[in-house]
């Protein structure tokens, strides 16, 4: 059967955008493994990883994540009175996922108010 | 040159064309042309597409470039299965007596994906425009943006809302594009996560119902409007269809 030959329909249509950043997981997570083979390094590639998840994301997103992340960790370095008045294993029991200077905060200043 | 090993970039038939001409090879592109290039190597009725494995024993990024442009070279003249990257084999005897044993479930993997290619679909939703079409539909979202003073349990709750009324909105229609794209793909793989992505689908796609693939796809984005950026990649070498429990 010669369906693959050069010419081929349908064989050249698709989006080709940005072709590494799209295939980069498949190449490195999908086909074949031989258990008996040695794999190269991948060291430096999850520098490669990283700037794909960017533009993939988009910048935006990320820029956007890090402000937020800072701002908090902002906050968390110093604290203003009324957060600190609050006693630390008060607020551990009553969320124990988040980081103090969180909870007085967040809300504040939370998008959902636009 | 054979002491680092021998690269390997996928499996096919044994009278595969493997017309490459000057493709160069994983370790070529630093001798500038002037490497060994690429190679097969044979044993009962299957082949390896190989290479001279990299000097360096790193990986770097234009060696992700060589392994995908061997493989979309050699797919384009006929089926192959694609080895994950970066894999060695110690020598070309070893590769032979690998190659021999799993030739038959090699030869059916080839036939599964003869004709075909991989098509990967990532759809990353606009989040702000979602979040603005679920609070106008949601119920629950409606009554309690009512409620919201200053309180901060009841912003808790909005915001608990909306994610879930998101994510419910998501998987509704992300399931509705992987139903209706998968009635023309011979077999569908969910891609690894990637960050920010509502879904990442890879399909089998026989090439002769590429056209209708792609057709329905246009469609359907067409019809979701602008709450999801779409990246169509392909067709391309069957990465996530080398084996068929997966």
């Amino acid at each position: 059967m010669t369906v693959m030959a050069q010419e081929a329909p349908g064989m050249g249509r698709g989006s080709r955008q940005g072709s590494l950043y799209d295939t980069i997981e498949l190449i490195l997570d999908k086909g074949i493994v031989i258990d008996a083979f040695v794999r190269l390094s991948l060291i430096g590639i999850e520098l490669i990883k990283l700037e794909v998840r960017v533009v993939i994301a988009s910048v935006d997103t990320f820029l956007r994540y890090a402000e937020t992340i800072s701002r908090l960790e902002y906050q968390r370095a110093t604290p203003d009175p009324l957060t600190r008045l609050v006693p630390p294993p008060a607020i551990e029991r009553g969320a124990a996922v988040m980081p103090d200077g969180l909870i007085t905060k967040v809300p504040a200043q939370s998008k959902m108010e636009k | 040159m054979s002491g680092a090993g021998i690269y390997v970039y996928g499996i096919v038939r044994a009278d595969h064309p493997c017309r490459l001409g000057d493709l160069p090879g994983i370790a070529d592109v630093l001798a500038q042309g002037r490497g060994a290039g690429v190679w097969r190597v044979a044993a009962a009725s299957t082949a390896a597409v190989v290479s001279t494995a990299p000097a360096q024993p790193r990986a770097k990024r234009r060696d992700l470039l060589v392994h995908q442009a061997v493989l979309e070279a050699v797919w384009r003249q006929g089926p192959v299965l694609p080895m994950r990257f970066g894999t060695l084999a110690r020598s070309e005897a070893h590769l032979r007596t690998e190659l021999a044993t799993s030739a038959r479930q090699h030869r059916e993997a080839l036939d599964r994906v003869e004709g075909c290619g991989e098509v990967n679909v990532k759809l990353l939703p606009d989040e702000e425009l979602l979040i603005h079409q679920v609070a106008h539909a949601d119920s629950t979202v409606q009554r309690l943006i009512h409620g919201v003073s200053g309180n901060y349990t009841a912003k808790l709750r909005l915001g608990e809302a909306v994610a879930t009324a998101l994510a419910e909105r998501t998987t509704a229609d992300t399931g509705q594009i992987a139903g209706s794209l998968a009635r023309f793909a011979v077999r569908t793989a969910p891609a690894p996560a990637v960050q920010g992505c509502a879904m990442n689908t890879s399909f089998l796609v026989n090439l002769r119902s590429m056209d209708g693939f792609l057709a329905s796809a246009a469609k359907l984005e067409a019809g979701l409007g602008p709450r999801y950026r779409w990246r169509i990649t392909g067709p391309m070498p069957p990465y996530s269809f080398t084996r068929w429990t997966e």
